[in-house]
C-alpha cells in the first residue's frame, strides 16, 4: 500500500464531507430512526445511492486536470486503481462503521430505550444485526457500479453510455427488490449471489479497463 | 549504442473526424534535448498526451524509455516526468502534498532539491497550488519534474508566464538535468529564444505531421533562404537537395531549401544568377516552413 | 406489482431523462468530439462485464416475478393449478427467460443497450401477463384451465377411516375419500327424491339405530373463475350415502355437515358424514368400561385394541375422560406406552421422546392439543429441558414462520392454549407451518403456564421478545405475545401510543373488533389480567369506560368487552360495577336480546359484586311476558348457593306482584304467565334442582 497515494486519494474524496455530514448523518439516523431498522430501508438505499455517486463523480472526474496531475506522477494505472478503491474504502468505512457499531452495540437500543421510551427496544436489537451488512453489500454493489460506470465512460471506445446504462440497471434492480419487500430464504441466496457476481465482475472489468482508460484533462 | 528515449511510429490521434496527429513518426536519443516547435492546434500538446500515456493513439504506437506509452510497467513510469498544459493538481492541494505524492512514486525523488527551489523562489511548502500565480504554478511543476530524477521529460512551455529571470533558471536547470543524468528532454515551446539556449535538436510539427526534425546545428548550417526575384518556382534542385517551404510575393519567389555540405555547391550552380542565397535564422525558418510549407514532405532527420 | 412502484417507475422515468439530457446536450457531443469517428467497438472485457450484470439483473427480476406471491408467476405454487394452466405459466416463464437470454447475448455480441431494451421489454410484458386480478395470462388459458381445483373430502364422523362408502349407490371406496368435485358430479347421478325406506330404520327402533341411509349436501358455495374474479355458486343439492366397515352398516345419526373454502386456485370441501356404527362403538365402550375398572393401569392388548379403533378410539374415550380420573389415568397410560415416556427419566431422553412426537406430527401432517400425542407432550413438559425447549421455539421463530401464515386459532390463542393444525394436502394445505411447530408451540404454553409469573419465567423473557421482533406489528403474534404474559409485553404495551384516538387508515394502533374501531394498545391493555392490568385499569378507567361504549355497540357485544368484569375485587369501584348503569340502559333500548337476558348475563358476570337487590330491580323493569322467560336461563351460570338465593328473591318479588294483579285482561294475561312460565322455575331453581 503506497501511504502517500493514498492520502492523496483520501483528500480528493470529499473527507469533510465524509466527516463533517455524511457521517454524523448516517450515525444520526441509525440512532433515531423510530421504527426497526429493516434491510429494505428506502432513506438509508437513497443515502448510500447518493453518497457512492457525489463524492465517486469527484474523485473519477478524468477530464478535469486533477486527475491529468494523477496519472503522470508515475504511478501504474493499476496502483491508482487499487488505491482509488482504497480510498473509496476508507470513506465508506468511515460512514458505515459508527452507524454499523451503534446497532451491533447496545447504543442504539440504549437510545431509544431510555430516551425515547420506544416500546420495540431493545427486544429488536438482535433482529436489525443483519441490517449494517446489507448496507455494506449495498455499498459494495453501488461502488462498483460507479467505478465501472465512469471508467467505462473514458474508454476509447464505442458505446462509452453502456456504463451508465450498468449502473441504471442496477439502481432499477435495486429498486424492484425494495419495492417487493420479500424475504424468503431462497430470493435472499439469489440476492446475495447476484449482488456478489455483479461487484466481482464489475470491480474485475474496471481494472482492466482503466488500463486503458483515457485521461481527457 | 544509443537507443531511442522515444520512438513513434505513424501516431495518428482523430478527435471526431479532425485528424490532431497524422502518421507522425520521431525517434528522440537518449541524452538529447528536443523542442518542439509548431503553431497552436499543431498537435503538440496530444503528441505529448499520447507520449504521457493519458490518452490512446487511433492508428500508430509510441513508445518511451523501451516500452509502450500506454500503461508502461512502474519502473518505466517512474523514469518519467510530464508537465503538460491543462494537467494539474488541485487547487487546495499543498506542495507538500505534491512533493508526497512525487515522492511516493519515485524513489530518485529529490525532495531537499525541490524544496530548495521553491525557498529560492518564495515558494512555501504549505502553501496551496491554487493560491499561486500562473507563473508560480509554472515553477512548482518544473521543479517537481526536475527533482524526480526522471530520464525522460515531457515539458509543454514549462516556463510560460515566468519573468524572464526566472524562465532563464528553468531552463538553466533543465539543461544542467539533461547533462547531469543524461536525460532526454521533449519540451514544447514557442519562445525561439529557448530553443536556441537550451535544445540540441528541433522537431517542427505542423497541422499533425512531422515538418522537421534536425538538430540546431546542422540547421544553421544547411538549410538557407533563396529570393529568386521574376520566377514562380524553382528550378530543379537536384538530388540531396530539399526544398522546406516557399512563398510568392508578388513576382519575387522566397523558398526554403536544406542542403548538405556536399550539395551546397550544386545549389550555386542551379539557381540562376539573380538568386540571392542567404542564411535563415530558426525563427524566420519555422514560419516559413509552418505557414508556407513545400508540397513534399521534408525527410527526417538524418543520423 | 406494476401499482406498488409507480412512484418508482416515474422517478426512473425522470433518472432516464436526465442520463439522455447529460448524454446528448451536456456532455455527449464533446464526448463525441473526443473520441475518433472511427472509435472501436467496445472490447470483451466491457461486453462481458455488461452482460453479466444484466443477466443477474434479469435473474433477480425474473425470479421475483415467477416465484413470489407479489409477482404472480405461481412457478412456486405450479401444484395448486390444473395442469393446463399450469403449463401455461411455465411456457410464460420459458418464454421470459429465453428473451432475456437473448437479449444477453445480444449484449454480449452487438451492443448493451439493445440487450437491456430487449430484457426490459421482454420483463415487462411478463409483469403484464400476470399482473391483475384478472390475469392476462389466465384468460388465455383454454377453457376450464383457469377454474379452481375444486376438491371434495368425505369423512365419517369421529373420522372413522377404512370405511367402504356409497353414495346414490355409486361406490367411491374408503374413507376419508378424496377427488375432484367434477370426478363426483361426473360419476354419481343425481336422484330428484330419497331413496325408498330413507327414513325408515333397518335394523328396529332405538336410540342408537337411526336410518342407514346418511343424506348430506355438498357445500352450498362452490367458487368458479369467470375469468376476471372468483365468484360462488352452487344450489345446494341432497345426495344419500351408506357406509359399511368390517361387514357392519353405519347407521345415521342426522348430524351431517360440511364447509370447506381456499385461495383462488384450490378450494377444499370437506362433507362428514353423521353416521355411526353401533356395535363398533359398543366394542370401545368396553374398552373403555375395562379401563374404568381395571384402574390405571392398562396393559399393551387394551393400548393395542384402542389403537386398533383409530381417531374414533381416542374420540370416545376423550369424551368420557374430563370426569374420570380412572380414564385420565389410562389415557396417560396410553400415551406413555405409544411414546415411551415411562423410558424418559432424563432431560435427555425426555427430549428424544419429544423429537419422536414431533416427528410423528409431521409424518401424519397433523397436530392437536387436544389428542394423544398433545397428552403425552403435556406429561413430556415437565422433564423437557426448559432452556433447551425455548431455544428451539427462538430457531422457529428466527426461521421467518412467524411471518408467514401461522394457522393459530386465533379465538382460541387467548389464554387457552390450544394449537392444532392439519396440513394433509387432502384438507387443504393448512397454515403453512410444519405441525411439529405446532407441537412445540403447546409445550412452550405449557412450560410457560408451569412457571408462573415469578421471574425469571424463560418463556416469557425469551419468547415474548422473538416474536415480537420476528413478526414486527403483526397484531396475532402480539395477541399471542399478551397471552404469554410477563413484565417484557407489558412494558411493550404501555409504551405504545395508547393514548391516541385511533381511526382507520392510521394502521398502527387503529383495531376493528366485530367491526367497532378502538385504539388497540388501550384494547390490549385493558385486558391484561396482571397488576399491571390492574393499574392500568385503575388509573385509566374512564377512557377505557370509553372504550366500552364504543365496543358494546349492542348488549350482544359484551363479550368483547371481558376486561369490564377483571378486578371485581374492587367491588363498587370496578369497571363492571361502574358500567352497569350505561350498560343497563342499552340494554333497555334494544329488544334483541331483551333486556332482561342481557341484564342478568351481565350480572351474573359481575359475580359478588352484584347484589340480590340489583337482581330483583332488574326484574322490575324488565321482566315482560307472555313468552317464556329465557333471560332467566343466565341464572344457571350463577354458583348454586348464589342462583338458590337470587332465585328466591325473585320468586318472592313475582309473589308480591301477583298479589298486586287486579282483573283487567293485561293482569289476567300477566298472572297468567307468572304462574306458568316464571314462578314454577323460580322455585325449582330456589329449591336447589338443576339447571
Amino acid at each position: 500500500m503506497n501511504l502517500p497515494l493514498l492520502r492523496w486519494l483520501w483528500h480528493r474524496s470529499m473527507p469533510v464531507l465524509t466527516v463533517a455530514v455524511a457521517a454524523p448523518a448516517a450515525l444520526l439516523y441509525v440512532l433515531l430512526a423510530r421504527e426497526p431498522l429493516a434491510w429494505n430501508d428506502t432513506a438509508a438505499f437513497l443515502f448510500i445511492v447518493v453518497h457512492c455517486a457525489a463524492p465517486m463523480i469527484d474523485l473519477m472526474r478524468f477530464n478535469r486536470p486533477v486527475a491529468g496531475f494523477l496519472y503522470t506522477r508515475g504511478y501504474t494505472r493499476d496502483a491508482i486503481w487499487s488505491h482509488t478503491l482504497a480510498a473509496w474504502g476508507l470513506v465508506v468505512l468511515a460512514v458505515w462503521l459508527p452507524a454499523a457499531l451503534a446497532v451491533w452495540t447496545p447504543l442504539r437500543s440504549l437510545v431509544q430505550d431510555r430516551v425515547f421510551e420506544n416500546p420495540n427496544f431493545p427486544m429488536m436489537q438482535p433482529a436489525e444485526a443483519m441490517v449494517p451488512l446489507v448496507w455494506l453489500g449495498l455499498y459494495v454493489l453501488a461502488t462498483a457500479a460507479c467505478y465501472y460506470n465512469v471508467i467505462r465512460a473514458f474508454q476509447p471506445m464505442r458505446g462509452a453510455s453502456s456504463g451508465w446504462l450498468v449502473r441504471l440497471t442496477v439502481l432499477l434492480t435495486a429498486l424492484v427488490v425494495l419495492a417487493t419487500r420479500l424475504q424468503t430464504g431462497w430470493l435472499v441466496a439469489l440476492l446475495v449471489a447476484a449482488g456478489l457476481v455483479a461487484s466481482v465482475v464489475l470491480l474485475a472489468a474496471s481494472r482492466r479497463l482503466h488500463r486503458r482508460m483515457e485521461v481527457r484533462s | 549504442m544509443n537507443t531511442p528515449a522515444l520512438h513513434t511510429q505513424r501516431l495518428t490521434r482523430l478527435y471526431g473526424y479532425t485528424r490532431a496527429l497524422d502518421g507522425f513518426t520521431l525517434e528522440v536519443l537518449r541524452g538529447r534535448v528536443v523542442a518542439l516547435l509548431g503553431p497552436n492546434g499543431a498537435g503538440k500538446t496530444t503528441l505529448l498526451r499520447l507520449l504521457a500515456g493519458l490518452i490512446e493513439p487511433t492508428e500508430g504506437a509510441a513508445e518511451v524509455l523501451g516500452s509502450p506509452s500506454r500503461n508502461p510497467p512502474a519502473e518505466t513510469a517512474r523514469r518519467l516526468a510530464v508537465v503538460i498544459e491543462g494537467v494539474e493538481p488541485p487547487g487546495e492541494a499543498s506542495l507538500s502534498q505534491m512533493m508526497d505524492l512525487q515522492a511516493g512514486a519515485c524513489p530518485t525523488f529529490d525532495r531537499p532539491a525541490c524544496e530548495l527551489l521553491y525557498m529560492q523562489h518564495t515558494l512555501a511548502p504549505s502553501q496551496a497550488y491554487g493560491a499561486l500565480s500562473k507563473g508560480q504554478k509554472r515553477l512548482a511543476l518544473a521543479g517537481l519534474a526536475l527533482s524526480s530524477g526522471a530520464e525522460l521529460l515531457l515539458l509543454d512551455e514549462p516556463a510560460d508566464g515566468l519573468d524572464p529571470a526566472v524562465r532563464r533558471t528553468v531552463y538553466d536547470l533543465l539543461r544542467d538535468h539533461a547533462t547531469r543524468h543524461e536525460a532526454t528532454i521533449l519540451v514544447a515551446t514557442h519562445v525561439i529564444g529557448d530553443i536556441e539556449r537550451i535544445a540540441d535538436d528541433v522537431a517542427i510539427i505542423s497541422r499533425g505531421r512531422l515538418v522537421l526534425h534536425a538538430a540546431l546545428e546542422d540547421l544553421r548550417e544547411e538549410v538557407r533562404e533563396v529570393e529568386l526575384p521574376g520566377a514562380a518556382d524553382l528550378p530543379d534542385l537536384g538530388d540531396g537537395i530539399a526544398v522546406l517551404g516557399r512563398r510568392l510575393e508578388q513576382d519575387t519567389l522566397l523558398a526554403w531549401v536544406r542542403t548538405t555540405a556536399e550539395a551546397a555547391g550544386q545549389l550555386a550552380e542551379r539557381l540562376p544568377a539573380r538568386a540571392a542565397v542567404r542564411p535563415v535564422d530558426l525563427e524566420t525558418l519555422y514560419l516559413a516552413i509552418t505557414n508556407h510549407p513545400a508540397a513534399v514532405r521534408t525527410a527526417a532527420k538524418e543520423d | 406489482m406494476i401499482g406498488s412502484i409507480v412512484p418508482v417507475l416515474i422517478a426512473l422515468l425522470c433518472v432516464v431523462l436526465w442520463v439522455a439530457l447529460r448524454q446528448l446536450v451536456l456532455r455527449g457531443r464533446s464526448r463525441q468530439r473526443f473520441n475518433p469517428a472511427n472509435a472501436p467497438a467496445p472490447d470483451w472485457t466491457s461486453r462481458v462485464a455488461e452482460s453479466v450484470v444484466l443477466a443477474c439483473a434479469a435473474a433477480v427480476v425474473l425470479a421475483l416475478l415467477a416465484a413470489t406471491p407479489w409477482g404472480g408467476g405461481m412457478l412456486a405454487n405450479l401444484d395448486e393449478l390444473r395442469p393446463a394452466l399450469a403449463n401455461l405459466y411455465i411456457a410464460a416463464f420459458a418464454v421470459t427467460a429465453a428473451v432475456c437470454a437473448a437479449g444477453v447475448v445480444t449484449a454480449l455480441l452487438w451492443r448493451t443497450w439493445a440487450g437491456a431494451v430487449i430484457v426490459g421489454v421482454a420483463l415487462l410484458g411478463y409483469n403484464m401477463v400476470l399482473e391483475g386480478q384478472g390475469p392476462l395470462l389466465v384468460r388465455l388459458a383454454p377453457a376450464g384451465a383457469n377454474l379452481p381445483v375444486n376438491r371434495l373430502v368425505i369423512h365419517i364422523s369421529d373420522d372413522v377411516a377404512r370405511a367402504d362408502v356409497w353414495v346414490n349407490d355409486v361406490p367411491l371406496g374408503k374413507t376419508p375419500i378424496v377427488m375432484t368435485l367434477e370426478e363426483f358430479l361426473a360419476k354419481v347421478p343425481k336422484w330428484e327424491k330419497p331413496p325408498e325406506r330413507f327414513d325408515k330404520p333397518q335394523t328396529g327402533p332405538g336410540p342408537r339405530q337411526g336410518p342407514e341411509w346418511i343424506r348430506f349436501r355438498l357445500p352450498s358455495y362452490v367458487a368458479r373463475y369467470d375469468g376476471m374474479a372468483v365468484v360462488w355458486a352452487r344450489p345446494e343439492e341432497d345426495y344419500y350415502a351408506k357406509a359399511q366397515l368390517d361387514g357392519e352398516w353405519a347407521v345415521s345419526t342426522g348430524s351431517s355437515g360440511g364447509g370447506g373454502g381456499g385461495g383462488r386456485y384450490r378450494q377444499v370441501y370437506h362433507v362428514t358424514l353423521g353416521a355411526a356404527f353401533a356395535k363398533r362403538t359398543e366394542r370401545i365402550e368396553r374398552l373403555v368400561t375395562n379401563a374404568r375398572e381395571r384402574g390405571p393401569v392398562v396393559g399393551p392388548e387394551w393400548v393395542e385394541s384402542m389403537e386398533a379403533f383409530g381417531p374414533q378410539g381416542w374420540t370416545v374415550l376423550r369424551g368420557v375422560a374430563d370426569t374420570d380420573p380412572k380414564l385420565m389415568a389410562a389415557i396417560d397410560a396410553w400415551a406413555a406406552r405409544r411414546y415411551g415416556l415411562d423410558q424418559a427419566t432424563t432431560p435427555d431422553a425426555a427430549w428424544e421422546a419429544f423429537e419422536r412426537i414431533l416427528a410423528e406430527a409431521d409424518q401424519c401432517r397433523a397436530y392437536a392439543t387436544d389428542n394423544l400425542a398433545g397428552r403425552a407432550v403435556e406429561l413430556l413438559v415437565p422433564r423437557l429441558d426448559p432452556d433447551r425447549l425455548v431455544r428451539r421455539a427462538e430457531e422457529i421463530l428466527r426461521s421467518g414462520a412467524a411471518r408467514g401464515d401461522r394457522g393459530y386459532n386465533y379465538g382460541q390463542a387467548h389464554g387457552r392454549g390450544h394449537f392444532s393444525t392439519m396440513a394433509d394436502e387432502r384438507y387443504g394445505k393448512g397454515g403453512g407451518l410444519a405441525p411439529s411447530v405446532y407441537a412445540v408451540a403447546h409445550a412452550v404454553w405449557r412450560l410457560s403456564e408451569s412457571m408462573g409469573d415469578r421471574p425469571p419465567n424463560l418463556v416469557q423473557e425469551r419468547i415474548v421478545p422473538a416474536l415480537l421482533r420476528e413478526a414486527p406489528g403483526d397484531d396475532l403474534a402480539i395477541e399471542l405475545a399478551i397471552c404469554l404474559g410477563g413484565p417484557k409485553i407489558e412494558r411493550f404495551l404501555l409504551r405504545q401510543d395508547w393514548r391516541r384516538t385511533a381511526a382507520w387508515p392510521d394502521a398502527s394502533s387503529h383495531y376493528i373488533v366485530f367491526g367497532r374501531s378502538v385504539n388497540k394498545w388501550m384494547y390490549y391493555l385493558a385486558q391484561l389480567p396482571s397488576s399491571t392490568g390492574r393499574r392500568f385499569r385503575r388509573e385509566n378507567a374512564a377512557a377505557i369506560l370509553d372504550m366500552a361504549d364504543t365496543l358494546i355497540e349492542v348488549p350482544s357485544r359484551l363479550d368483547n368487552c371481558g376486561f369490564l368484569f377483571l378486578d371485581l375485587d374492587m367491588g363498587k369501584d370496578s369497571l363492571a360495577a361502574r358500567y352497569w348503569p350505561r350498560f343497563r340502559a342499552k340494554a333497555a333500548a334494544t329488544t334483541n336480546p331483551e333486556p332482561l337476558e342481557s341484564c342478568l348475563k351481565y350480572l351474573v358476570r359481575m359475580g359478588p359484586v352484584a347484589t340480590t337487590e340489583m337482581f330483583v330491580d332488574v326484574w322490575r323493569s324488565t321482566a315482560r311476558g307472555p313468552g317464556f322467560p329465557f333471560g332467566l336461563n343466565a341464572l344457571d351460570n350463577l354458583p348454586p348457593a348464589r342462583r338458590k338465593g337470587v332465585a328466591g328473591a325473585l320468586a318472592a318479588e313475582c309473589e308480591k306482584e301477583l298479589q298486586a294483579l287486579g282483573t283487567s285482561a293485561g293482569d289476567e294475561e300477566r298472572r297468567s304467565w307468572l304462574v306458568n312460565s316464571v314462578v314454577p322455575r323460580l322455585k325449582k331453581m330456589a329449591a336447589g334442582g338443576e339447571p
